[in-house]
């Protein structure tokens, strides 16, 4: 059932072990990102470092002792509920709102979000000369949402508002080269411009 | 009635878990307060103690929020049978808050002692 492994720094493969980290993760879905990758790294450490302290093969009754040991997810979990929680900035802070005010915290389709806002902006240069309010408003909103989530966060889900955030801002600097007519908006952006226009 | 009030008393892990509420966390900052260690050691040090833990995994939650929260700081050391492991350390504000809980906790187990006392 359970695959030594060969190399020490490998977790084992073991249903067993998948499962556990699987209810965890799943326990951790309404931890902070940032903390919820650290428990997860940290329970896979122990499990790593406490099953190479066994000699030969990994077995599952070995895997089930450490799990034993590390308690079920609800047990981890539940100790988020009153450890040092980060004290409000404001007294009268509602907790329904404190999400919107933590970047590190917002949901993963925000990025995504900046992403489309950033990327939503550059083809509305196009009515840049009729109509600009939606490509400034689009590239604002994804530079500065972008800038400000990509400085809360790290790891994989940075990217979208870095991107978003640079996007918006090649936006803003289009429009603003042409208005101030740095650039020549014929010869620049002949590819944005409308037949009729 | 009786059987009732009887059935209501925590008593055991029930009683433990309640009173460990606000604790655990400056147990882990005390025991960091002199050298940086990194989590299986700790769990091993303070996990053993099911008085502190109901199990070892609980420590990690712990070590996370109490990172996030500031108190705590990590940096990444080899080892020499694995790979580098991720040590936490006290903070500046991690020790203000060790020393803030100190003070308070000889109040409290002092005014807790003298109320068990004066009950016998």
């Amino acid at each position: 059932m359970t695959q030594p492994s060969r190399d020490p720094r490998v977790l084992p493969h073991s249903p067993l072990i998948e499962a556990y980290l699987n209810d965890l993760e799943h326990a951790l879905r309404g931890a902070d990102p940032s903390e919820r990758d650290e428990v997860l790294s940290n329970v896979r450490e122990h499990i790593t470092a406490v099953l190479e302290l066994k000699d030969g093969p990994v077995t599952a009754k070995d895997v089930e002792s450490v799990l034993a040991g590390l308690g079920s997810a609800a047990q981890l979990v539940g100790v988020l509920d009153y450890a040092a929680a980060p004290a409000p900035a404001a007294g009268v802070m509602r907790s329904a709102y404190r999400p919107l005010l933590e970047p590190s915290r917002w949901p993963g389709w925000v990025g995504y979000g900046v992403l489309a806002a950033g990327a939503l902006s550059v083809p509305f240069l196009r009515f840049r000369t009729v109509w600009p309010l939606p490509a400034i408003l689009l590239a604002l909103l994804a530079l500065t949402v972008g800038v400000i989530g990509s400085m809360a966060r790290e790891g994989p889900g940075r990217r979208s508002y870095l991107v978003g955030a640079l996007l918006g801002g090649l936006t803003l600097a289009t429009l603003a080269a042409v208005l101030l007519g740095v650039v020549d908006d014929g010869v620049v952006l002949p590819m944005w411009t409308f037949p009729f226009l | 009635m009786h059987g009732t009030v009887h059935g209501m008393l925590p008593a055991g892990e029930g009683m433990l878990a309640q009173m460990r509420k606000g604790i655990l966390e400056y147990c882990v900052l005390a025991h960091l307060k002199d050298n940086p260690s990194y989590g299986l050691e700790i769990a091993s040090t303070l996990g053993a103690n099911r008085n502190l833990f109901s199990s070892e995994g609980t420590l990690y939650p712990l070590l996370a929020r109490l990172r996030k929260q500031g108190w705590l700081a990590t940096t990444w050391r080899e080892s020499a049978s694995g790979p580098p492991r991720r040590y936490y350390s006290l903070t500046p504000g991690g020790v203000a808050a060790l020393d803030a809980f100190g003070a308070t906790w000889s109040e409290f187990r002092r005014a807790v002692d003298n109320a068990l006392e004066n009950q016998s």
